[in-house]
């Protein structure tokens, strides 16, 4: 009902009645009312208790959902964000609190990202890849929680704009982490945990497994291993290089078995430290692992847990390396090693150029290895990683010093001998050249032994005996007189002995225990390995080398020696052959000589340790000296002496072969003549006796004979260029068996020339000169005196048969002489034999006592005392004078009969020109008769004055 | 200590004046003293050679016997005798310094320089001079040295030589050091006759026979070694003559005027011509009597010296000289030829008779003169005849020579050169009789005798048949008996050949 329209339609009465009717339905009802409540109370309360509670159930239906509604809000929110357990539950009370926190939160967030790449990069600066690659790993976190904060509250960018640029200035850290991660695999100087620490850092960051990152490691380490050889290392000495691969090789065996190792250890050592590692930095909190700072600052209060509780996760689950796979890569790996290391290390040892060096590198390792006290689980890491053991120095190394070493000998005893050849080539060439450049020690030894050099006498020489002298290290140039060792020989066998010795010096470093290295002997008496367990092989090394390297040189020697013997047969200029001589000649003195001169060669061949050289030098030299049975032979040794002297003893061969052949050619020239003019060139004085003889009717007849008193003069020759030749060569230091050959075949030699003439002489032939008495005669004596010469009494085939030829040629010879004259001229021609023999005696001394029972009576006996003929030239028996025809001077010139006096006392300068007193003579009237009778008288006068002045003062003498 | 010191004053002291002593000792000679007190102080040394004042005493003395022995080793380089000798090396045997080996080296090497200062202080201005004092000092001082050797050390007693080192032959030195000095002093010998010594040659040979005469005695005896040089220097000189004597010629006949007459002095001469004088008539022919005079000359040097082994190569070298002789005049005739007129030619034609039918047959009987071929014969052990036979007689060959200039020779005188060498051959072969039947009859006097008087007929100017005959008639008596015994067989059959 309306209140507007009740005053419209009804009047005010109508509408105070209205008004009090109303009223009063009022009244009623509120009685009713009053009456109703009165009887309805119970009803109320109980419908306002229904009410309040339907009023609380909605209520908690209204909270549920809610709840479910924040709950679903929030489960998004943690799929969102990866590791986060939990959810943030506190909620702040009121909002405006929360609110103020989760700003704070953000902005600590922000503050963490901020600060983050300044501890990365201290992290990368100590190498703490881990560490950084944790912050790297939190930061990422925050980034990404951040990222997802942002999307429900759009006013965060705006808020923190640096959120984005903070995010490009670290993501870039995780390839420089995993560089630095590699860089530092490849370093052998890096520990364990480092390793570790790494290997953990890339499976972390690029979410790889052990046996990937195991992998790398070997791949690291490989190419680390290659990198040491390369020439980028050339300002580290080759010994560095060498040790630190192998600490690079050694430590990678080891991290190996301590990183990734996880089978079961029989050693205390630490293993398999890779996963611990691992699993440590996955299980433990940020706070709990000292990631982050302490709850001290501001910040780190307001950070959010999901920050604070951050664990890095791993896609899948770290499996260990399987030990099989493990021992297979390992295996793999050393093998690539072994050949990097052969071909690298060969290649620098290919540097090394004193096997000293080599010692010294050799003994840096061992220190290295000694000092490493891993080294003391070495055996049991190797066979738990290779399964196998791995001696780095036997398997990785040794050959290699040793072939370097063989190789450095061989050089060395190459470039001696290589040396020792260009030497005597140059000597050889020298005596060719006949210029007067060389000494002539070799050409003449008897010019140098005879004359006095300033070399002959030592200092110090009167203080030491000859006995310790001749011993010493220089014994003084008269004891190599004596055994003709020319200076070149010397020096030339000096310099090969320095040589040698230098290198077997060098050698003793590897060979041998140096004083200061036996000094550091490990307290255990274990060693890294043995140094010395090749020496043997060494040492026949350098006596293998050494045997073949003499063998090269005296084949080279031989080869010259051969040709020289060719051009000997071929050329037949005499002097030409001399100097082929002489340079025979050297070669074999200087053949001979290495064996005694060079002592080295001899501790080389016979493997006489160095070591002991020092106090057996002397010892050595001595023996050497004296007698080689000192030291027992070793046979080596022996059979080098022996190829030695065989080819000295080839030189002598072919020095006595020409030097026979070129004696006996002359003497062949001068017997079988066909010219009686020769006879007569070489007829000789012969004596004349008187003998008184009783015919048969008794009348004493005296009569004169002559009969020869000495041998032609072909003989003489003969035995002298013999001796002088012999004498040429150091007679007295040749060996009595090579002169006794010498002597041999000159004497057959001269035998089978006379075998020939008297052959010849028999045979019908006319062309040879028939053998008349008087040149029998002169044979006979030629040839007895020959015999008496080179009388060769010794045993032996040889000489019997000589003897035999000897006496057969004697007999046929005097069957061409009248067996009546015979036995007259026989005892005269004894004596003059024997007179001749001994006063040649010391002349023909080199050929005479070679053998002990030759005829040494010395000459000095039996002087017959009788003044004898001093001439033994026959000279003419004119007298007479030749007249010169009476020339009268041309009016030019008459140098002709110019006195015969000036003529014969002064040179004639030159006869062309007519001198001053050819001119005056000329212009000078003079009697050419006067003259004539002058000059001669003049002549006459002077010859006989100086003839009969010479023989009295000389018959003084041979009445002596 | 200081108490010690003075306690032990002269000790010390003496210990202390030790190197001074020595050096004392040295010094004057008192090798003896010298030899004990080094000896001491090698004792000293081995004793106590830490101390170091021993050691400068040691090392002062070992100075003083290092110039001990160089004093020794230098009184050998001077001239010693043999006591000296024998008391130095006794020092040096006592000092121990050498090995005998090296002890026989330094005495022979330092008597040797001794010896060669000696011949170095030879002026070598005249070579004459020098090879006979050179032979001289030789002969002394290399008699001295070998004797003062044997004296010092021993080479017969086998058990020294052998009981050392067999490498070195001790006795062997000694001979080779003697060859050694021979075969210089025979080196020198024939560098000296080499130059012109000229007519001394002879001289010089004595004189080197008995320097060999001397070193038999010490069984040297190296005579049979200087025939050969002395036969190379004769044939030297001599040829160096002929050579001088063709160059003359060659001069002569460049300026040889064929009708230039030269007889003046020749009237004189003709009066004592004999067969060893040369003919008068070469005195026409101005050249050839030049060449003549120098060949004559060239053999009164050979003369004086002339060994009977030479005498084929004098033969030859003549012979040579005068295929020279023939060259030259073929070129005189090539020459003047075309200008000749019928005086020179005719002139030119007896130059080359002369030359051919007197100069040549002359020359080859001064040849004969001079190596008488008996003595040639007796030497080869066959007769003149079969000498000449054989062609090896010394002469030249006179038909060979002539050879080349046959053409210039007058055709009748082919006749007379025959006729000429059968004569010569003639004269020869009597001659050689004459001779090999005057040997066995009387001593080296008589043959002197008999050839003497053989020139000195002939100078006389009879004819050479009468001489032989006489010399035949003289000698033939005794010949045949003393031939009886002592031919062989053989030469009775030879000589009765020839006759």
């Amino acid at each position: 009902m309306d209140t507007n329209i009740l005053f419209e339609k009804f009047t005010v009465d109508e509408v105070r009645a209205i008004e009090k009717k109303t009223r009063a339905d009022i009244e009623r009802k509120k009685e009713d009312l009053r009456t109703m409540v009165g009887e309805r109370y119970r009803d109320l309360i109980e419908a306002a208790d229904t009410i309040t509670e339907m009023k609380n159930s909605a209520h908690n239906v209204m909270q549920s959902i809610n709840r479910m509604e924040s709950l679903c809000k929030e489960l998004k929110q943690r799929h969102m964000v990866k590791g986060s357990l939990l959810y943030k539950r506190e909620k702040p009370d009121n909002s405006s609190r929360k609110h103020e926190l989760k700003f704070y939160g953000i902005a600590s967030q922000i503050k963490l990202l901020l600060d983050m790449p300044e501890k990365i990069w201290s992290a990368l600066d100590t190498s703490d890849y881990l560490t950084a690659a944790r912050h790297y790993l939190l930061s990422r976190h925050v980034h990404t929680s951040l990222q997802l904060d942002s999307q429900q509250s759009p006013d965060l960018l705006s808020m923190f704009p640096v959120l984005t640029r903070q995010w490009a200035a670290i993501s870039h850290f995780r390839s420089t982490i995993l560089q630095g991660c590699r860089s530092l695999l490849r370093d052998a100087q890096a520990d364990d945990q480092q390793i570790a620490d790494c290997l953990c850092t890339i499976i972390l960051l690029e979410d790889s497994t052990p046996r990937q990152v195991f992998n790398e490691f070997l791949l690291a380490r490989t190419s680390a291993v290659q990198q040491l050889f390369k020439s980028n290392q050339q300002t580290s000495s080759i010994k560095e290089q060498t040790t630190l691969v192998i600490h690079l090789i050694t430590t990678t065996i080891h991290q190996i078995y301590v990183v990734f190792f996880s089978g079961q250890s029989t050693v205390d050592a630490p293993c398999n430290l890779l996963l611990k590692i691992l699993t440590e930095v996955t299980s433990k909190k940020q706070q709990e692992t000292g990631l982050l700072e302490a709850h001290g600052t501001v910040s780190a209060k307001c950070l959010p847990r999901s920050v604070l509780e951050f664990m890095p996760s791993l896609r899948s689950h770290a499996v260990p390396v399987s030990l099989q796979q493990l021992q297979e890569n390992s295996q793999q790996w050393i093998n690539t090693c072994l050949k990097d290391v052969t071909s690298g290390l060969g290649k620098l040892l290919g540097f090394v150029n004193t096997v000293k060096r080599l010692a010294d590198i050799r003994d840096a390792l061992w220190e290295q290895l000694k000092q490493d006290h891993s080294m003391s689980l070495w055996g049991t890491v190797c066979s738990h990683v290779l399964n196998r053991s791995l001696s780095v120095w036997e398997d990785f190394l040794q050959d290699l010093f040793i072939d370097r070493a063989k190789a450095l000998i061989k050089y060395q005893l190459d470039t001696a001998t290589e040396m020792t050849k260009r030497h005597v080539t140059k000597v050889v060439m020298e005596i060719g050249s006949t210029s007067e450049s060389i000494s002539n020690g070799d050409t003449d030894l008897a010019e140098y032994i005879w004359h006095e050099s300033s070399g002959d006498i030592t200092q110090n020489m009167a203080w030491t005996t000859a006995a310790a002298r001749s011993t010493s290290d220089n014994p003084g140039g008269l004891i190599m007189k004596a055994k003709a060792y020319t200076p070149f020989i010397q020096s030339l066998c000096k310099n090969y002995d320095e040589k040698l010795s230098s290198m077997m010096e060098d050698v003793s470093y590897y060979t041998q225990k140096s004083e200061d290295s036996v000094t550091m002997e490990t307290p255990d008496g274990t060693e890294p390995f043995d140094r010395f367990s090749k020496a043997d092989d060494l040492t026949n090394h350098i006596q293998m080398t050494c045997s073949t390297c003499i063998k090269e040189l005296l084949d080279y020697l031989t080869e010259q020696i051969i040709l020289w013997e060719k051009s000997l047969s071929e050329i037949s200029d005499h002097s030409i052959n001399i100097i082929t001589q002489n340079k025979i000649l050297l070669v074999g003195r200087l053949s001979y000589s290495l064996c005694e001169m060079a002592p080295s060669l001899q501790q080389c061949i016979a493997a006489i340790p160095p070591g002991k050289k020092t106090e057996s030098l002397s010892y050595g030299k001595k023996s050497m000296k004296l007698s080689s049975s000192k030291i027992p032979d070793d046979p080596r040794w022996a059979e080098t002496k022996q190829r030695l002297v065989r080819c000295q003893s080839e030189c002598n061969r072919i020095w006595s072969n020409y030097l026979s052949d070129w004696v006996i050619r002359d003497l062949k020239q001068n017997l079988q003549t066909k010219k009686e003019s020769d006879i007569i060139t070489s007829c000789t004085r012969w004596d004349e006796v008187d003998i008184q003889e009783e015919t048969e009717d008794g009348k004493k007849i005296s009569s004169k004979i002559r009969v020869p008193m000495q041998a032609s003069w072909y003989i003489h020759s003969l035995l002298y260029k013999l001796c002088k030749e012999i004498n040429r060569v150091g007679g007295h230091a040749v060996h009595r068996s090579t002169l006794q050959n010498i002597v041999h075949k000159v004497s057959d030699g001269i035998v089978s020339c006379y075998e020939s003439v008297i052959q010849e002489s028999r045979s019908k032939n006319s062309t040879a000169i028939p053998l008349t008495q008087q040149r029998a005669l002169q044979m006979l004596f030629d040839m007895k005196y020959v015999i008496q010469v080179i009388p060769r009494k010794e045993e032996g085939k040889e000489n019997q048969r000589y003897n035999q030829r000897c006496k057969k040629i004697i007999d046929m010879l005097e069957e061409k002489v009248d067996p009546f004259d015979l036995d007259v001229f026989t005892p005269f021609m004894q004596s003059h034999l024997l007179k001749q023999g001994q006063r040649s005696a010391v002349l023909f001394g080199s050929i005479t006592c070679l053998d002990k029972l030759g005829l040494y009576s010395g000459g000095r006996s039996s002087q017959t005392g009788q003044s004898e003929q001093h001439n033994v030239l026959p000279l003419t028996q004119c007298t007479g004078r030749f007249t010169l025809l009476p020339i009268s001077s041309q009016p030019t010139r008459s140098s002709l009969p110019a006195p015969v006096l000036k003529q014969s006392l002064y040179k004639v300068t030159d006869s062309g020109m007519p001198s001053l007193t050819e001119k005056a003579a000329a212009v000078l009237p003079h009697s050419t008769s006067q003259k004539d009778v002058g000059s001669s008288f003049y002549n006459k006068l002077g010859s006989m004055s100086s003839m009969s002045d010479i023989s009295n003062w000389f018959s003084n003498i041979g009445n002596k | 200590m200081n108490n010690l010191t003075l306690q032990r004053h002269t000790q010390l002291l003496e210990i202390l004046e030790m190197p001074q002593l020595m050096d004392t000792c040295v010094r004057n000679g008192y090798y003896e003293e010298a030899l004990e007190l080094a000896a001491h102080v090698k004792r000293l040394e081995k004793k106590h050679s830490n101390v170091p004042i021993i050691k400068t005493i040691v090392g002062e003395v070992r100075n003083s016997a290092q110039l001990m022995l160089n004093q020794l080793i230098q009184q050998l380089r001077g001239n010693v005798q043999l006591p000296a000798c024998l008391r130095v090396i006794g020092y040096l045997r006592r000092m121990d310094v050498f090995t005998e080996v090296e002890l026989r080296i330094k005495f022979l090497q330092a008597r040797d320089t001794w010896f060669q200062s000696i011949l170095d202080a030879i002026p070598t201005d005249d070579y004459y001079v020098h090879i006979t004092k050179t032979i001289e000092a030789s002969r002394v001082h290399l008699f001295d040295i070998i004797t003062q050797y044997r004296a010092i050390f021993s080479d017969d007693d086998p058990l020294i030589s052998t009981s050392k080192d067999d490498s070195v032959n001790e006795s062997a030195l000694f001979h080779g050091w003697v060859t050694h000095k021979i075969s210089q002093f025979l080196t020198t010998l024939e560098t000296d006759l080499q130059y012109e010594v000229g007519g001394r040659l002879d001289s010089i040979l004595g004189q080197c026979m008995y320097f060999g005469l001397s070193f038999s005695r010490v069984g040297a005896d190296f005579r049979g070694l200087l025939a050969p040089i002395f036969q190379r220097a004769t044939v030297c000189g001599f040829q160096k003559a002929l050579q001088e004597a063709n160059h003359r010629f060659e001069l002569d006949m460049r300026t040889y005027n064929l009708m230039t007459q030269t007889t003046t002095v020749g009237s004189s001469y003709t009066a004592q011509s004999g067969p060893l004088n040369p003919p008068s008539i070469l005195l026409d022919y101005y050249p050839l009597a030049v060449y003549c005079n120098q060949v004559l000359s060239a053999f009164n040097d050979l003369r004086l010296c002339a060994p009977i082994s030479v005498a084929c190569d004098i033969a030859q070298s003549l012979q040579a000289s005068l295929l020279q002789v023939n060259r030259i005049i073929l070129a005189f005739h090539r020459a003047e030829e075309t200008t000749f007129n019928k005086g020179e030619q005719e002139k030119f034609s007896k130059f080359c008779d002369v030359y051919s039918q007197t100069l040549l047959p002359y020359l080859n009987k001064c040849l004969q003169a001079l190596f008488p071929p008996q003595q040639l014969a007796q030497i080869t052990g066959l007769t003149v005849n079969e000498l000449t036979k054989s062609g090896n007689e010394v002469t030249i060959d006179i038909q060979e020579v002539l050879k080349p200039i046959k053409h210039l020779l007058p055709q009748r005188e082919d006749t007379t050169i025959q006729i000429q060498t059968d004569q010569s051959a003639s004269v020869l072969q009597t001659a050689d009789q004459s001779a090999s039947l005057t040997l066995p009859t009387g001593s080296d006097e008589s043959a002197v005798n008999q050839s003497e008087s053989v020139t000195s007929t002939e100078k006389d100017g009879e004819n050479s048949d009468a001489v032989k005959t006489e010399s035949e008639s003289n000698i033939e008596p005794t010949a045949d008996e003393g031939k009886v015994k002592f031919m062989t067989g053989n030469e009775l059959e030879e000589d009765s050949g020839i006759s």
